[in-house]
């Protein structure tokens, strides 16, 4: 992964770690640098979760791993100091008022800034005496932003925050994420469902599957390394000898996904374009075991 | 940034029987005094000793009420308040704000041993001044305590120091058995009630019907006996220091606590074992919440 600053902010070497027979993570190595905006997306059950608990010192694992300079698992007190996260939708406790919620966070966080936190819930609904079980679902989910963002955090990791949540907080969730708290300085590592949401958000994306990492690039060198054609049906047998790594019929024409082809091949064949992460999400999860590709 | 502090308070907000229960047992007995019903006719007959003696161990039993009841809701909370966080899974939230893990631990067991006895402890003392005022008034007018009075400052201190002392005593001998239940607390997914109270239990079957012997029993029960603590400083003067009232024996509350043994109350082999064992327990906890995976 590319990274702008010279310490990434996480270095996973050979993570793993299983839960009896399976293979939660297995043998996953990967970079973030800091200010980046990284995706590590997969279907459930992939490892995604796990990765994220190992990063917070949540879970034991294999391998080494450091995180601002710290071993999550030794060091996860000093380390909590640094990184904030938001592990689900709905853990907030539901007898917690909102101004107690407040006060806890600011009697324990030496980088939490109160009036930041109360000016953001002064643009919603949420009112300070509510409990959190008087709040529906995506008022909680802004509270719990609102706590969040109002802590000076060197690293934020979102594990599916917007899950269950409809458009519009997801959207305006997103939103606030990139305009109130993202910086060059900050770095967030998410994991979502709705990829066509984050696409624009994200700087890096990292595919997992069956606990490996299938891709791992910056989103604007996706452009330089994947191709989507779609191509009408005569020329589908010349466009498959090309060997792409997925194909999908869609009203009858094919659309064909290739990694690292020069244009000048497959230009002549269709329409060429840049996959979306999300296409490029579906192919690279449906893509035979085998069939591997190019990658790097 | 007062992290401990926080912590504490936290508790209150989400466990509010802690103070609530203890609350309102003291104003029920304050009702009680009030509206209650005494024989007054069988007070005039006392000496200022044996009428002062009544008032004492009455009053000091209402003081052990409020101890019980709020021994009651201290052991609910010592099994609640380390799974519930796990079963609503709101421990991902204090988890992801820089607490540590012995921090949060402290913070419970400070507040079931410390903080709530000694709340409790003056809740008792102003509800035992408020009792026998009552209590002095309707015996008062017109009675002994026109020449004697009923109340009596020194007597008064020796008997909350005496109750001072028992709870002192009460919580380092209960503090092994307090982070028993908060390991338990971190430890079971579910049924933690049962958990804390069958594996000792089963322990003491096993010994008695295997090697016929029952030392598991005994050290269970010893430990569990409510006034254990306190009577191992005491057992020989409570039969002597006694006001006799018609055939029957009251102990005399300030005359026990001049023949209290303290030190034998506090430094037994047993009460510093038990020490021992609670920071063992505590530790075990502590490590439980740190690397509990429920996934």
């Amino acid at each position: 992964m590319t990274s702008t600053s010279d310490t990434p902010v996480i270095v996973a070497q050979d993570l793993a770690k299983s839960y009896g027979k399976l293979h939660a993570l297995d043998g996953v190595s990967f970079k973030v640098g800091a200010g980046r905006i990284v995706g590590l997306i997969g279907p459930n059950g992939a490892g995604k979760t796990t990765a994220l608990k190992a990063i917070l010192g949540l879970t034991p694992y294999d391998g080494r791993l450091s995180v601002l300079g710290h071993d999550p698992t030794r060091e996860r007190d000093t380390l909590m100091h640094d990184v904030c996260f938001i592990a689900d939708v709905a853990v907030l406790p539901k007898w917690l008022r909102v101004s107690q919620a407040l006060d806890y966070v600011a009697g324990v966080h030496p980088r939490f800034d109160r009036t930041r936190a109360e000016g953001f819930l002064a643009t919603t609904d949420i009112r300070m005496k509510s409990r959190v079980r008087e709040l529906s679902k995506g008022m909680v989910t802004q509270l719990h932003l609102a706590l969040i963002l109002a802590i000076d955090a060197r690293l934020l990791v979102l594990d599916e925050p917007t899950l269950g949540l409809d458009l519009l907080y997801r959207r305006q969730f997103y939103d606030t994420l990139l305009n109130d708290y993202f910086d060059k300085d900050r770095t967030i590592v998410l994991t979502t469902h709705q990829v066509e949401e984050i696409e624009n958000l994200l700087t890096d994306v990292i595919f997992i599957r069956h606990g490996r990492i299938v891709l791992d690039s910056a989103v604007e060198d996706l452009g330089g390394r994947y191709q989507q054609l779609v191509c009408a049906p005569d020329q589908v047998e010349r466009a498959r000898a090309l060997n792409p790594f997925y194909s999908r019929e869609i009203f009858g024409r094919v659309a064909l996904f290739y990694e690292g082809r020069p244009e000048a091949d497959l230009a002549p064949l269709g329409e060429l374009r840049t996959p979306t992460i999300a296409d490029l999400f579906v192919a690279k999860m449906q893509m035979a075991p085998g069939a591997q590709g190019a990658t790097p | 940034m007062n992290v401990m502090p926080t912590l504490i308070r936290r508790e209150y907000q989400e466990h509010r029987a802690l103070w609530l229960a203890p609350l309102v047992t003291a104003l029920l007995l304050v009702g009680t005094a009030v509206f209650g019903h005494f024989e007054m006719a069988t007070m005039k007959a006392l000496t200022i000793d044996q009428a002062r003696a009544i008032l004492g161990i009455t009053v000091w039993a209402m003081s052990l009420v409020i101890f019980i009841v709020a021994a009651t809701v201290i052991s609910f909370y010592l099994l609640d308040c380390l799974y519930s966080e796990r079963r609503d899974r709101s421990i991902l939230f204090w988890k992801s704000l820089p607490v540590s893990d012995a921090a949060t631990v402290l913070s419970k067991f400070l507040v079931a041993l410390v903080v709530t006895p000694i709340g409790v402890f003056l809740f008792a003392v102003a509800t035992d001044l408020v009792v026998r005022g009552i209590l002095t008034a309707r015996a008062g007018a017109g009675l002994i305590a026109d020449e004697f009075p009923l109340w009596d400052t020194g007597t008064w201190f020796k008997s909350q120091a005496l109750l001072g002392i028992w709870l002192c005593a009460s919580i380092l001998w209960y503090a092994p058995l307090a982070a028993w239940m908060l390991l338990v607390s971190a430890w079971a997914r579910r049924n933690v009630m049962m958990w804390a109270v069958l594996p000792p239990l089963v322990l003491a079957l096993i010994e008695r019907f295997v090697l016929h012997t029952s030392y598991v029993w005994n050290f269970i029960s010893d430990r569990l006996a409510p006034a254990f603590p306190a009577l191992k400083g005491m057992e020989t003067q409570l039969a002597t220091q006694t006001v006799t009232i018609s055939r029957e024996k009251v102990v005399s509350l300030p005359r026990l606590f001049d023949s209290l043994d303290i030190s034998s109350v506090f430094f037994n082999a047993p009460m510093l074992l038990g020490l021992v064992a609670a920071v063992a327990l505590l530790y075990v906890t502590v490590r439980l919440r740190r690397y509990r995976d429920d996934g």
